[in-house]
């Protein structure tokens, strides 16, 4: 039987505390505004056969995230904060606390503002704010666009950003984000165990550094806004594969993640798209004298997903998405065997309550096909799965969360 | 038992669904804020954090109302969102480092008192309420 904490019904149950305050989390300080917010989410997950998300699923699982910030206006034009996350999902994160994201953003005008230190990256719709479940509709978002196992290796950069917003009377107003940076290591990261899954091991971090361009229009036609995101990556680590002791070195010679997508919404009515498509093609080199390329690989991994959602009341929402993903390997380093191996579908339908204007609770169903490619895997881990997987995922989870 | 947990969902799924009633609300801001006149595109930038100045150069922060018809109208009309939209917008800028979450005031009378009192403030009451020591703004 699984043990709820007693500290995780503890703060739950604080989550009626704000809603019973009405109260705002912030203070002066030196005549400055300096705000305090955070938010936990506690969820439950069941799912048929196939475990999930490096959680036990197939026997019912819990799962915790949870951030705080605090951030301070220093003048009218310069603003710092910073935010730290944690997350127990299984074997991802495993509750070890990080900083999520610090920096100082410095707004010139409003067509240019400038951004340095670890900062969320704006690639897509959700990619920089896909830990706050309490901003969407669903418990987990589309997994084909989203992998809460692959989090790591798109939500920030470190490094800096440019950007600024032009607005017109009749064009509607047009955002941009040019931003550069340093990839970070995760250790608890989909990214890493997708490499075990294939026999790898790796002797340090994965190092990586993007750079990449996201543009935003808010169109003149009321509730619909447009947008496209670049970004080229690299990443390289080193370890070995097998039984083998040789020790290799791994880097991508080409990796580019593009998306288009769009929102609209009108009164009590959502809807939502994106399409993204990553290429990557990378080298294995034998660390040894001449350094001979000893394999070359490479994945293209079209995706996409459309959602709708109305507001029933002010306290209920009902929606659903269908998400897909598909993943095309060239000459990779373990067989693909089994079927519904090159894809996940999913459909997925949600209801979510705001309890509170502070609390929401989330029911939702997935009905999947497929289970994606060894190192691609999207949530499906050949290490939970050693009784081998099945080309069919049905799933429930269950999340509440609390957020000030 | 079908039927009552039907009836239990409707209830709770409706209970506390309300119209909004669209209210007549006038636009205010501090005296240091010059203009006498705000488009409805620059009064959307401020409301959604995306303009921190007006065309003559005025700074300008947003102020809300907690809740209300005038409330629920002004969000509507000028960022196209609901409240409950606009909230979630706010929490993404907060949560993503990218913006803060503005001041929100209970009612007419601590509105006029906190922009009369704040450089740059700009808000909204309803139509009849007082708006002694502030600017008043026609929108167009």
């Amino acid at each position: 039987m699984m043990k709820v904490s007693a500290i995780t019904i503890g703060l739950l149950g604080s989550c009626l505390v704000p809603a019973l305050l009405h109260a705002q989390g912030s203070l002066t300080v030196g005549g400055r505004d300096l705000q305090i917010h955070w938010y936990l989410s506690q969820g439950f997950v069941s799912s048929t056969d196939n475990n999930y998300l490096r959680m036990q699923t197939s026997r019912g699982s819990l799962f915790t995230e949870a951030g705080l910030n605090v951030s301070l206006q220093m003048t009218h034009k310069l603003r710092v904060g910073a935010q730290l996350y944690d997350r127990y999902m299984g074997e991802l994160g495993k509750g070890q606390p990080h900083l999520d994201w610090a920096f100082a953003d410095y707004r010139l005008k409003d067509w240019i503002g400038l951004r340095g230190g670890k900062i969320k990256t704006p690639l897509g719709l959700y990619t920089d704010i896909q830990d706050q479940s309490f901003l969407h509709t669903w418990a987990l978002l589309p997994q084909s666009l989203y992998p809460a196992d692959l989090r790591s290796v798109s939500v920030a950069h470190v490094g800096g950003d440019i950007y600024g917003n032009i607005s017109s009377t009749r064009g509607g107003s047009f955002s941009y984000t040019g931003f550069a940076g340093s990839i970070p290591n995760d250790s608890r990261g989909g990214y890493r165990y997708g490499i075990e899954a294939q026999g790898g091991t790796l002797t340090g971090g994965a190092a990586g550094q993007m750079v990449g361009v996201d543009f935003r229009w808010d169109t003149p036609m009321s509730g619909l806004t447009a947008g496209a995101s670049l970004v080229y990556n690299h990443r390289s680590f080193n370890g070995t594969l097998g039984p083998s002791p040789v020790p290799l070195s791994y880097s991508t010679t080409r990796d580019r993640v593009t998306a288009i997508f769009g929102v609209y919404a009108r009164g009590n009515f959502h809807a939502d798209a994106e399409y993204r498509d990553q290429t990557r093609d990378a080298e294995i080199t034998a660390e040894i004298p001449g350094r001979p390329v000893i394999r070359t690989i490479g994945a293209d991994e079209p995706a996409w997903f459309s959602s709708a959602a109305y507001r029933l009341s002010k306290r209920a929402e009902v929606g659903g998405y269908y998400s897909h993903y598909r993943v095309k390997l060239t000459n990779p380093t373990v067989a693909v065997t089994g079927s519904g191996r090159d894809h996940i579908f999913d459909k997925a339908v949600t209801v979510r309550f705001d309890l509170t204007r502070f609390w929401a609770l989330k029911i939702e169903g997935h009905f999947m096909d497929g289970v994606g490619a060894p190192g691609q895997a999207h949530g499906f881990y050949p290490q939970d799965n050693p009784q081998g997987l099945q080309p069919t995922t049905h799933m429930l989870v269950i999340r509440t969360s609390c957020y000030f | 038992m079908k039927l009552a947990w039907t009836t239990l969902l409707g209830a709770l799924i409706f209970m506390t669904a309300s119209p909004v009633r669209a209210a007549a609300f006038k636009v205010i801001a501090h005296i240091s804020v010059k203009v006498s006149e705000v488009s409805p595109s620059e009064l959307k930038g401020v409301f959604l954090e995306t303009k921190t100045s007006l065309a003559d150069g005025s700074r300008v922060e947003p102020v809300l109302l907690k809740s209300g018809d005038v409330h629920d109208t002004f969000v509507r009309q000028y960022t196209g969102k609901t409240t409950g939209g606009l909230e979630n917008y706010y929490r993404s800028l907060v949560f993503t480092g990218k913006g803060a979450m503005p001041k929100t005031l209970a009612s007419d009378a601590e509105m006029v008192a906190y922009v009369k009192n704040t450089k740059g403030a700009i808000g909204y009451v309803s139509a009849g309420a007082s708006t002694e020591g502030v600017n008043v703004l026609e929108v167009k």
